[in-house]
This record gives C-alpha cells, sequence and structure tokens, in this order.
C-alpha cells in the first residue's frame, strides 16, 4: 500500500488512527506530561512518514513503530536530563512531582504509587516493564522493539516487578 | 541473605505477577483532552503535507552549487600548491648545492669523502672532466660524421696527416 504513491497518503492516514493510541499511551507512561507527548507522537509519525520506504516488509510494521516511539521517548528524556542545571535533580523526581500535582492524572490511589514505582526505575526497565504489563507485548516482541535478547528482557521485567513490588509495600 | 527463589534463573519464565499489582487496574491513569484522538490524524496528516509542498528553495540549490564549487577550488589549489611547492624544492636542492663550497661540504659533513665509493667518484670526475673541456673548447663531434668526409675536409683545408699526428 505504501509503496505506490498515490495510495501513500491514504494508507499513512489509516496507519496513524490504528497506532495513534497506542504510541501515545507508550509515550505518555514514559514523560506523563500531555504536551510533551503530543509533540512525541507527532515526531514519531513523521519520522514514520519519512522512513516508510526504508521499512523491511519482512519486519511488523507496529515493531518498527514501536521503536522509532520508543527511542523518541527515550532521547527526549535524555535531552531533559541534560538541560537541567542542577545535575543532583534526578529527572525522574521532575517527572514524579508532575504525577503528584496531577497534572491530567485521574488514576486511584494505588495506580499512582504504581507510577511512582515505575518512575523510580531505570528508563529501558521501566519501557520492559509497560510493554509487557500493560501492553502485553510478548518477549521476542518487546525484543523487536528495544533491540535486547528475550533472556535480558525477561530478567529485566522480574526486577522491575520485585522493585514495584517492594516500593508498593513500603508505601 | 537472598532466599533460593529470589535467585533469578533464565530458563525460568517469570510473567507471575505478584498479587499486589495484579490489584491495580490496567487502564490509562490519564486524561487526554476532548477529542484529541479524533484531531490527531489530520494534525500530522497536515504537517506531511506541508512539508511535501515545501518548495524547494533557491538559496537551497545556491548552497549546494557553492559547495561543490568551493570542494573543486579546494583541490585545485591543493594540487597546484603541491606542485609548485614541489618544483620549486626540485629546482632549489640543485640551486644550493651548486652554491656549496668543498670546504663548506667538508664542514657540514666530515665523512663525506668517507662515504663516496671512491671508483664512482673517478669515473664521475673523468666524465664530468672530459664533458667540461669539450664545451669549453667549443668542440662539437658530430657522429653522422664519416671517414670519407674526415679526409674531404682535410684535403680541402690541405691539412696533412703528419700535421695531424704533430699536434
Amino acid at each position: 500500500m505504501f509503496r505506490s504513491p498515490e495510495s501513500r497518503n491514504y494508507g499513512f492516514n489509516l496507519l496513524v488512527r490504528q497506532y495513534q493510541q497506542q504510541v501515545y499511551w507508550l509515550i505518555r507512561r514514559m514523560v506523563i506530561d500531555h504536551d510533551d507527548t503530543d509533540d512525541l507522537v507527532q515526531e514519531t509519525f513523521i519520522k514514520v512518514w519519512n522512513n516508510l520506504e526504508s521499512f523491511r516488509s519482512d519486519a511488523r510494521l507496529y515493531t518498527w513503530i514501536f521503536r522509532i516511539a520508543t527511542n523518541e521517548a527515550l532521547s527526549f528524556l535524555n535531552k531533559k536530563k541534560r538541560k537541567l542545571i542542577v545535575p543532583l535533580v534526578d529527572y525522574d523526581r521532575v517527572l514524579s512531582g508532575k504525577l503528584s500535582e496531577g497534572q491530567g492524572f485521574t488514576g486511584d490511589e494505588i495506580q499512582k504509587k504504581l507510577f511512582e514505582a515505575m518512575l523510580t526505575l531505570p528508563e529501558k526497565q521501566r519501557l520492559v516493564f509497560q510493554m509487557k504489563y500493560f501492553d502485553e507485548l510478548k518477549y521476542d516482541e518487546i525484543s523487536k522493539i528495544l533491540g535486547t535478547s528475550v533472556g535480558a528482557l525477561k530478567a529485566s521485567f522480574h526486577i522491575a516487578v520485585k522493585k514495584i513490588e517492594e516500593f508498593i509495600k513500603r508505601s | 541473605m537472598t532466599s533460593k527463589k529470589e535467585i533469578y534463573d533464565p530458563n525460568v519464565e517469570f510473567e507471575l505477577i505478584p498479587d499486589e499489582l495484579k490489584k491495580i487496574p490496567k487502564g490509562e491513569p490519564f486524561s487526554v483532552p476532548s477529542n484529541y484522538f479524533d484531531s490527531l490524524p489530520e494534525i500530522i496528516q497536515g504537517r506531511v503535507s506541508a512539508m511535501e509542498q515545501k518548495p524547494v528553495r533557491f538559496w537551497h540549490i545556491k548552497r549546494k552549487i557553492a559547495a561543490s564549487f568551493i570542494s573543486i577550488v579546494a583541490v585545485v589549489i591543493l594540487i597546484t600548491s603541491y606542485l609548485l611547492w614541489f618544483d620549486k624544492n626540485g629546482s632549489n636542492d640543485s640551486e644550493l648545492f651548486s652554491e656549496i663550497t668543498l670546504d663548506e661540504m667538508l664542514v657540514l659533513y666530515p665523512n663525506f669523502f668517507q662515504d663516496i665509493d671512491e671508483d664512482a667518484l673517478i669515473e664521475v670526475l673523468v666524465s664530468s672532466e672530459t664533458s667540461n673541456s669539450m664545451t669549453e673548447s667549443g668542440i662539437i663531434f658530430d657522429t653522422t660524421l664519416t671517414d670519407e668526409d674526415i679526409i674531404r675536409y682535410l684535403e680541402e683545408e690541405d691539412i696533412s696527416t703528419e700535421q695531424i699526428v704533430n699536434l
């Protein structure tokens, strides 16, 4: 569908409609703020459009889109961390603060605790946890998105669950 | 101390979610502006169309041409300067050596003569002496001359062979 220029626009519109919510939530859980998420979702789909010709049809479309989205989210967080004037202040704390302020957060107390616990995890571990827990992706799918071995992902998820469990129990 | 079941074994599937986590509702706990997902595809499509319709500006082409022109000029300058430098250095060497006297050479390189092969030196000196004396006396050797030409010349000039032998 994306190969012919005539159907390219139509196909891309369908693609955005199909994956926008998954991409949005994947990024939103990482960056918390809606406006930041909106920018990153748009950038993700612009990159998808610009690279449609280089997309290998043997790969699955959504793993490719998720890969672009995770890269966008991770590079955004890295940029934010570098921009902090006081390096001692962790950007995850800033995100945690946004969560406490209730910026667009509509969940209950236990959900808040879960997100606070997730923000204590290293970014890649957080991604593995949310892809497994929220998006219910299989390990081999996550492996294709993050470029990490299935074994390492299993270990990462296991550690993440333990940390979150402890955090919730403690609080 | 870490209990036995806490130790990670990659062969064991760790998909079991603890009860504490199972109790947590899985729904997305964030609010999204109303109609956000309805308008997002149009916004993205609009950005893509704007990107596609953006004309190629003249300065883009100009910049590309300028970049290739600058690289060509740079290459030409490099080659020319290399050739000039090489040529200059080559002529400088011969000029420099012609200006150096033997005494100066001996001051600079005390082992100058020891490093030179004696036979080669004699050969060079003999050949240079011969060529010098020939050019100084103005004699030009014409290899196309035959014996008959020489005899004819001697007869014309009225030179006897005895005269030549006694020279």
